[in-house]
């Protein structure tokens, strides 16, 4: 690539990235400087090559899931939090009430105790639900995924070096500096006896 | 060091499920004054008010986390004594690492049970 081509696709990136908001037009814009700072300058080939990006993020439905399908996910992971938690909050509760029970009269002791036994159960029944929402976010996370992935794959992008925004800049440095790591997988952590062990040595 | 049960303990976390959870867990190993922060800061802000004998915290919090409580904690001369658990789902290495390096005196992974909350505490005040 010539100086030429490199100032040009130089000041399309810069361009592209003063925007606040960034359209349609502007990734056709952006896509068409590179293609010529890239070399591909005849017309026909640069409007092929123009025609396929657009009709990959046409597939991309980036409305379509940003409008419907994150929207939707967020709510049914948002159903299953709260009913976890009013969950856990009703069986503390029974708990609770169980532990605070008069045990001098046997009688009513095992009638107070079966009564928040059968909330307890009662309130186990979350676990169902949870997962069916749960399960409804993942379909959503799995065509996302399917989505994106057809489209990096047909338009041969590679991912911009570094943080997606100054957002995601902060908190990456605020995880890294603070050690934020967040629950571990099954295995990946340390168990209670190797932190044992860890803090002996 | 002998555990004293009127001694107030603070439980640092976010989730008032586990706040609730570990509370539940003082009062049946006998603790009778027991208090609660929703972060670092608010934690940070209790203890300057209020002497307490044990801090169990979370790690990852906002806007201040357990990680920094605890360091702001024995980097303050009226605090630094104060014994101090992390309680915490970052089970890392280095996590560990670094919480022994600032001074905590113990560290439990969640999920963990009564008996486990039990063995660290003794082992803190040395029982």
């Amino acid at each position: 690539m010539s100086q030429t081509d490199q100032k040009k696709l130089r000041a399309a990136v810069n361009k592209l990235g003063k925007r606040k908001t960034i359209t349609l037009d502007d990734v056709l814009s952006f896509a068409k400087s590179a293609l010529i700072a890239g070399g591909k300058d005849t017309q026909a080939h640069e409007q092929c090559d123009i025609e396929i990006i657009r009709e990959e993020i046409a597939r991309l439905q980036p409305l379509d899931l940003s409008s419907n399908h994150i929207p939707n996910a967020l709510d049914e992971l948002d159903i299953a939090v709260k009913a976890t938690e009013e969950a856990a909050e009703q069986i503390l509760t029974c708990a609770e009430k169980v532990m605070s029970i008069e045990a001098s009269d046997a009688e009513s002791y095992k009638a107070s105790v079966n009564e928040a036994m059968l909330e307890i159960l009662e309130a186990c029944a979350f676990q169902d639900i949870s997962g069916q929402h749960i399960s409804k976010a993942v379909d959503t996370l799995n065509r996302v995924d399917r989505r994106i992935s057809r489209f990096a794959k047909a338009s041969g992008m590679r991912d911009w070096v570094g943080a997606a925004s100054d957002c995601e800049a902060r908190k990456t440095k605020r995880q890294k500096e603070l050690i934020l790591h967040g629950p571990a997988k099954d295995g990946d952590g340390l168990a209670q006896d190797d932190i044992d062990a860890l803090l002996a040595g | 060091m002998a555990i004293d049960l009127a001694t107030p303990v603070l439980v640092v976390d976010d989730y008032k499920t586990m706040i609730r959870i570990i509370r539940n867990l003082l009062k049946q190993l006998g603790f009778s004054e027991v208090d609660d922060a929703a972060d670092g800061t608010q934690a940070l802000e209790m203890m300057k008010r209020r002497k307490y004998g044990l801090v169990i915290s979370d790690w990852n919090m906002e806007p201040m986390t357990g990680y920094e409580l605890l360091k702001e904690v024995r980097g303050d001369e009226s605090l630094n004594r104060t014994p101090f658990i992390m309680v915490t789902a970052e089970s890392k290495t280095e996590n560990v690492i670094a919480a022994k390096k600032a001074g905590v005196n113990n560290y439990i992974v969640k999920p963990f049970n009564a008996s486990t909350l039990k063995a660290k505490i003794d082992a803190v005040f040395g029982d």
